[in-house]
């Protein structure tokens, strides 16, 4: 008796350790996705929607945080006046541009005048105080006015702006300094959420409640913890949106964000926090289940604070460019992407990725002998300031960066901190010596070269300094024809190569989220908007229906 | 003298030495456990020649290798042998430990000593009151505040867990030193005009040596745990310096792809926490009078 016990416990821990260390099942290098059915019938309203990010806005002012956290948060509270159209048709991160709350628009034949119309019978939530009275061009007008008023990004969106004028409740016309032909992108920007005159008067407190006229309603926002929305009963398209409620968690710890999606307690699991591996892993377990799998706009960074040495030396910042090796860390860490310079390459303007590879190739040894030259022969010790804000991934693509830098010399000593510390203290601070992170899906490619390389860009948070490269800058914003533009975009980014080399945007990469096969038509836009959640809808089997 | 012992060895046996054969007989857990602590710190002192690969060197082609071939314990989710990286996480668990325990140690017995001499007086009152405050907190609460106050490193978990042992080794010295106080050879070494701090030195510290021994061994194993706790959350050893912890925590993302990444680690922590909980049970036994006849 006592024999055939053991003889059991041995089977079974031989079973277990086999099942233990047989190898994982994939590599990941064969995700393909599957693209969602259309034929899934019209859609059925109701349900509850829920998913899981690792990290939270600090503040839901849109103005005073650029941060994506704070903007896919109100995402779907407030509304632009022209947003990117999303569809079965279109493809993920197509630049063209449907109304919003604007109706129609169109500029003077000398691209210095714009008109809105905006639609009519637009309301607001019904929250006090501004208790669902209907939306108009004043709210267009204070908007505007408080945007120019503060400081943050979103004031070079609007920097070609002379005056803003509202002639009745539905029109409001903007009237240019300069021709420029990409106004109504810029007014789909990240940061162009239309407020209510209330809070930008200081009504209501925009950090900690938004207002909006979006397709929900923030019911509840519990920082760090949970967001709450409820559907706008008075969202201005007809019958939408379907879901009625939408609770969003924050759960940092990865592992627990994907046991809760594999449990059917969230629906959807968004790109921060899935690799290649576990991404196979679930769709092997659920052939169900929706994978997205995209090119996004989010570059990965490294980049360094010219304000101090030995940053202040173009060669070394150079040699930090040169010393990584991204088409390694995109083979191994991600699930695919290309190289990218200071403007993705998918966006207009974009330096191509094989120019970019040839610019900027992986050449340790050249890295070295500029490190030399600098004066560093022993390379050196610094600080490199990352979050785990941004999911595991980032994290494990800072210590491969650490790991390249070791190799020419540059002896690198990662500092973790929370998301708000890291985007707001240190890095927009420019409180440290080199950072490594994801940067902001800009949308166009004046966005990225104005907002971060210009002297007084309100993003240039390295130190850039640069007069030529700001005449060039300038230059390209009023060039109306379109070849010269592009022309002139392509050598500013290989002159910030070259004579800059900061940040050092290493590359865009493909971002997986998966779906849960109840979840129908997902149309998102690699914007930070959510405005695509009003059109999504619940099959009859989701576990949010009970 | 080596004639006589090589004549009659048996009955010549040394008492140090009859002692050590009475506590492996007693004790053979205990001794295990002592040896297995021996082996820890050989391996961590070690742990340079041993280690196949630099803990830290990320084998590109090797992502999440099965254990066996050239990688004893296979290999983490940058390609770092995994072998390799629980050898040098003995050495930053034990380093953490040993400089906690010198530190917070110090302090605690420091204070329980003359808290215990001067009891009843207001220098105990006022001392242990702060002490009641920091047992009052719980353990983890003050770990997580005092270490995301600090932001991670080793030198900043080593504060925060000094803090969380200065209250045990207080307790133990105290308790002590209100006996020893009372004894005769203090009652004499009074009457015959030695300072405090003599009396303190020669006849308190020599006398409650087993005691804290004891409390010692217990503590590593909690400061272990609590070491892999923080570095689990990700406040404690920053990366990429391995600690059992933190592999753990990069671990448990693939702990169903690779689970390889989660068990070495954890069982090196089961072994050495065991280890010094039972050697810690072993040492009480041994150096309680009314056990030793």
């Amino acid at each position: 008796m006592r024999s055939f016990r053991l003889a059991t416990a041995l089977v079974l821990v031989a079973l277990l350790g086999s099942a233990c260390f047989s190898a994982p099942g994939g590599d990941g290098g064969g995700l393909e996705a599957r693209r969602p059915r259309q034929d899934a019938g019209p859609a059925q309203p109701g349900g509850v929607f829920r998913y899981a990010l690792p990290s939270d806005a600090r503040s839901l002012d849109p103005h005073s945080q650029s941060s994506f956290n704070t903007h896919i948060a109100i995402g779907s509270t407030y509304s632009k006046l022209v947003d990117f159209r999303t569809g079965p048709d279109i493809p993920y991160g197509a630049p063209e541009l449907e109304g919003d709350l604007a109706e129609s628009w169109e500029p003077s034949p000398d691209g210095r005048t714009w008109t809105f119309h905006l639609r009519r019978g637009v309301r607001f939530h019904d929250v006090a105080p501004v208790n669902g009275r209907e939306f108009t061009a004043q709210d267009v007008l204070c908007t505007v006015q408080r945007i120019r008023e503060l400081p943050g990004h979103q004031v070079s969106q609007l920097a070609m702006v002379q005056d803003v004028t509202a002639p009745d409740p539905y029109t409001v016309v903007f009237h240019l300094t300069e021709p420029y032909a990409e106004f109504d992108t810029n007014l789909a920007g990240h940061f162009m959420w239309m407020l209510p005159c209330e809070g930008t008067r200081g009504e209501f407190d925009l950090a900690t409640t938004a207002i909006g006229t979006g397709p929900y309603v923030l019911e509840r926002w519990e920082r760090d913890r949970e967001r709450v929305l409820t559907a706008h009963p008075d969202y201005y398209v007809e019958g939408q949106p379907y879901i009625d409620r939408i609770e969003i968690s924050i759960v940092p710890d990865q592992a627990a964000a994907i046991a809760a999606f594999r449990t059917g307690q969230t629906d959807y699991l968004s790109a921060l926090t899935l690799d290649t591996r576990q991404a196979q892993r679930i769709l092997d377990e659920n052939p169900e289940a929706v994978l997205f799998r995209e090119q996004g706009l989010t570059q990965t960074r490294v980049y360094m604070n010219q304000e101090r040495a030995p940053f202040d030396d173009l060669r070394v910042r150079r040699a930090v460019a040169l010393a990584i090796d991204r088409q390694g860390m995109i083979d191994s860490i991600r699930a695919g992407g290309s190289p990218t310079a200071a403007v993705t390459p998918t966006l207009f303007g974009g330096l191509p990725a094989e120019e970019v590879t040839r610019l900027q190739p992986h050449d340790p040894e050249q890295a070295r002998r500029l490190l030399a030259e600098a004066g560093y022969p022993q390379g050196f010790s610094t600080k490199m300031i990352i979050t785990d804000g941004y999911g595991e991934n980032v994290v494990r693509e800072a210590q491969w960066v650490q790991q390249d830098l070791a190799k020419v010399g540059i002896q690198v000593e990662l500092v973790v901190q929370d998301y708000a510390t890291y985007f707001t203290e240190s890095f927009a601070g420019k409180n440290y010596d080199m950072g490594y992170g994801l940067q902001t899906p800009m949308l166009s490619a004046d966005e990225y070269l104005s907002g971060e390389w210009t002297s007084d860009g309100p993003r240039n948070w390295y130190g850039i300094a640069d007069p030529a490269l700001d005449q060039m800058i300038l230059r390209q914003r009023g060039e109306l024809d379109r070849a010269a533009r592009e022309r002139q975009l392509h050598d500013i980014q290989r002159y910030i190569i070259e004579n800059v080399s900061n940040p050092v945007p290493l590359y865009v990469y493909d971002g997986l989220s998966i779906y849960a096969p109840y979840v129908h038509d997902v149309f998102p836009h690699p914007d930070y908007g959510t405005r695509h959640q009003a059109r999504m809808w619940l099959g009859p089997e989701a576990p949010g229906r009970e | 003298m080596s004639d006589i012992a090589a004549s009659a060895p048996l009955p010549r046996r040394t008492v140090g030495t009859r002692r050590a054969l009475r506590v492996l007989r007693r004790q053979p857990l205990g001794v295990a456990a002592g040896l297995v602590i021996v082996l820890l710190v050989v391996a961590a002192a070690l742990a340079p020649v041993i280690a196949p690969f630099d803990p830290t060197a990320q084998n590109r082609a090797d992502f999440l290798q099965v254990p066996g071939g050239a990688y004893l314990m296979g290999t983490d989710d940058l390609g770092r042998d995994i072998f390799s990286r629980v050898l040098h996480g003995a050495r930053t668990s034990l380093l953490v430990a040993v400089c906690t325990l010198a530190v917070g140690g110090a302090l605690g017995v420091a204070i329980g000593v003359v808290s215990g001499y001067f009891a009843g007086g207001w220098v105990d009152t006022l001392l242990q009151r702060v002490m009641d405050t920091l047992m009052a907190i719980p353990g983890i609460v003050l770990l997580l505040f005092v270490a995301a106050l600090l932001g991670p490193s080793i030198r900043n978990t080593v504060i925060a867990l000094s803090l969380l042992v200065v209250p045990s080794f207080n307790r133990v010295a105290r308790g002590e030193m209100l006996r020893i106080r009372e004894e005769l050879y203090v009652e004499s070494a009074r009457a015959a005009g030695c300072s405090t701090w003599r009396i303190l030195r020669r006849h308190g510290l020599p006398n409650l040596l087993a005691p804290i021994l004891v409390v010692t061994s217990l503590m590593f194993a909690i400061v272990i745990i609590a070491e892999s706790a923080l570095s689990f959350l990700g406040i404690g050893t920053p990366p990429p310096t391995p600690s059992w912890g933190a592999m753990l925590s990069d671990g448990s993302r693939y702990m169903e792809i690779a689970p390889w990444m989660v068990v070495f680690p954890g069982g090196a922590l089961t072994v050495a926490v065991l280890a010094f909980n039972l050697l810690g049970d072993a040492l009480r036994d041994v150096f309680d009078p009314k056990q030793s006849r």
